[in-house]
């Protein structure tokens, strides 16, 4: 699931966060799934076990506004519309809430690979 | 099955430790309390200590467990099967392992553990080669105060549980017994070891908060055989020194209401439970009842006999596939002892008459060498449940939480000492109480606890 990516390297240093912040959320907006009212969790490829597993551990109120902000967002593309502004997810809103299910699950079938791939040397 | 709800399966006892058990008669326990105010037991410790040195070969299996006052009767009405769910906590996910890890690391030790649930403790439990003790000690201490209860575990859990339900509901044996604790003792004892459907647990912030309210220093008793008390102790004060010191949990005290319940069932095979109050494990009247038991006693021990009591022989009169067994069940503060009987209806009614009859033969006239037969039995009965690594865990973990301190010897000591009166007074003790009956299966021809003329 991990992409190439100079996120760590970046949030280190507060300079460069300041400076890219801006640029990031402008680029978040430009993309558009803000405008459906859609975060970006949403609109991670979901079509993989990983992520199948992931999204079984979310709880319950997660999952239905998931699914009532996927629903908002397909009458707005059925329409050929987006939201008014002022329903457009806000920047605090766009919350990470799969992601770090995401990554455990990546963590657990790294561990499970490792395992499973383990040579026992005895002294 | 009785006390019990188990579904791990345990190393048999190896011969090296038969070995050992020729040094001495009984391994000698010793007990200590760390700083953080928690017990720590060992058993047959000191001798791995002296022996070590000159053989190494000696006894090198040990376990560890720990023992939490954390079994059903401990539940409120609110948290109902909570229990259960703790057991099923176990060895899931911790700040430092995964469930995945926790397993594959000990099987690379050649360990086993397993979570064991009775009606009043939980036992977190390791068998391992003794020089892995530091990481099985690590391990389960990881599981009392490192747990991480995610939500999405609830879930797997829930379904778990479910399946173990079920799988309960569909032993007539577990279900006559749960519903004649049930019966007897209505909350605290009488709670189920299972969860049921009505179960109000439907989060993992109720599994969460009665963990925090259990494993308290106070409430838990780390249980090491054949390992060395000093280095379990520094084991102990290492990973659960963080532990909180919360007051123990009072267990609401033990109340025997006795009556009747008729569960009616398609089974080939009636089942019946008649109960009366027993006594506490370890009091006297405790090893009075273990002689009383096996003076009725119908169980045949040879194959092809006929049994030596009259119980027995009644029962082989009514043919094939009709057995009784006798039980006495002791715990903190009250016991339970009956008979479970089962066979076809008829022969069940009138085993169930016959074992009335004997118990009432009992309160009058005890022949002499019934008695020394009935107290041989006892004995080793006593001696026998102290056999495995793991009732040791049980035993002298339960008697450190609750102050207590008997050995084999003194238990056996105890029966020895039982003469026909002691067993005389608790036979028309019990007979005169309110007994406990269950019956299980054509309830259109099992006998009503009334017809018993008790």
């Amino acid at each position: 699931m991990s992409t190439l990516s100079l996120y760590k390297f970046v949030a280190k240093r507060p300079f460069l966060t300041n400076l890219l912040k801006p640029v990031a959320n402008s680029y978040a907006n430009l993309s558009g799934y803000r405008k459906l009212g859609l975060r970006y969790d949403d609109i991670i490829m979901e079509e993989n076990e990983t992520v199948q597993k992931a999204l079984k551990r979310l709880t319950v109120e997660e999952e239905n506004s998931r699914v009532m902000r996927y629903r908002i967002a397909f009458q707005q593309s059925l329409q050929q519309t987006i939201l008014p502004k002022e329903q457009w997810t806000k920047p605090e809103d766009d919350i990470r809430y799969l992601t770090p299910h995401i990554n455990e699950v990546v963590a657990e079938e790294k561990e499970r690979e490792a395992f499973d791939a383990l040579k026992i040397i005895k002294n | 099955m009785l006390r019990t709800g188990r579904y791990t399966t345990r190393l048999t006892s190896s011969l090296l430790r038969r070995n050992l058990a020729t040094v001495v008669d009984s391994p000698p326990v010793q007990i200590s309390k760390t700083k953080a105010g928690l017990n720590v037991v060992s058993v047959g410790g000191h001798i791995i200590t002296e022996i070590i040195n000159i053989n190494k070969d000696v006894a090198p299996a040990s376990s560890l467990a720990i023992v939490v006052k954390a079994g059903p009767r401990f539940e409120t009405s609110e948290n109902a099967g909570v229990a259960h769910y703790l057991k099923n906590f176990a060895f899931k996910k911790t700040a430092k392992r995964s469930e995945l890890r926790q397993i594959r690391e000990a099987e690379l030790c050649g360990g086993v553990l397993s979570a064991n649930l009775t009606r009043e403790y939980l036992i977190l439990y390791a068998e391992f080669l003794r020089e892995d003790l530091p990481f099985f000690a690590e391990l389960l201490s990881d599981v009392v105060t490192k747990t991480k209860f995610t939500p999405w575990e609830f879930s797997e859990i829930r379904e778990k549980i479910q399946f173990e339900k079920g799988t309960a509901d569909s032993i007539p044996e577990v279900s006559a017994l749960e519903s004649a604790h049930n019966v007897a003792f209505r909350n605290g004892l009488g709670n189920s070891l299972f969860a049921n459907e009505i179960s109000k647990v439907s989060n993992v912030d109720v599994v969460k908060s009665f963990a925090d309210r259990v494993y308290t220093a106070d409430n838990v008793t780390v249980v090491g055989t054949g390992v060395g008390h000093d280095q379990l102790k520094s084991l102990a004060e290492e990973y659960l020194h963080d532990l909180p010191t919360g007051t123990a949990v009072p267990p609401t005290a033990t109340q025997y209401f006795g009556g009747e319940a008729r569960i009616t069932s398609s089974l080939p095979d009636a089942h019946f439970v008649l109960a009366f109050p027993g006594a506490s494990a370890g009091s006297s009247d405790f090893a009075s009842l273990q002689v009383l038991r096996f003076l009725i006693d119908g169980d045949k021990h040879t194959k092809w006999g006929e049994g030596v009591s009259p119980l027995a022989k009644t029962i082989s009169k009514l043919g094939h596939g009709t057995k009784v067994s006798m039980f006495n069940a002791g715990y903190s503060d009250a016991g339970l002892f009956g008979a479970y009987i089962y066979g076809s209806p008829k022969s069940v009614n009138a085993t169930a008459l016959a074992a009335v009859e004997q118990l009432k033969i009992a309160t009058e006239t005890i022949g002499k060498e019934d008695l020394q037969r009935a107290a041989a039995k006892a004995a080793f009965e006593a001696a026998a449940s102290f056999d495995s690594r793991s009732a040791k865990a049980e035993i002298f973990g339960s008697q450190a939480l609750y102050g207590k301190n008997s050995s084999i010897a003194s238990a056996i000591e105890q029966i020895k000492n039982i003469k026909v009166e002691d067993v005389r007074n608790i036979a028309q003790k019990t007979i005169k109480s309110k007994p406990t009956v269950i019956a299980l299966g054509d309830t259109q021809q099992l006998l009503f606890a009334d017809a018993l003329s008790i």
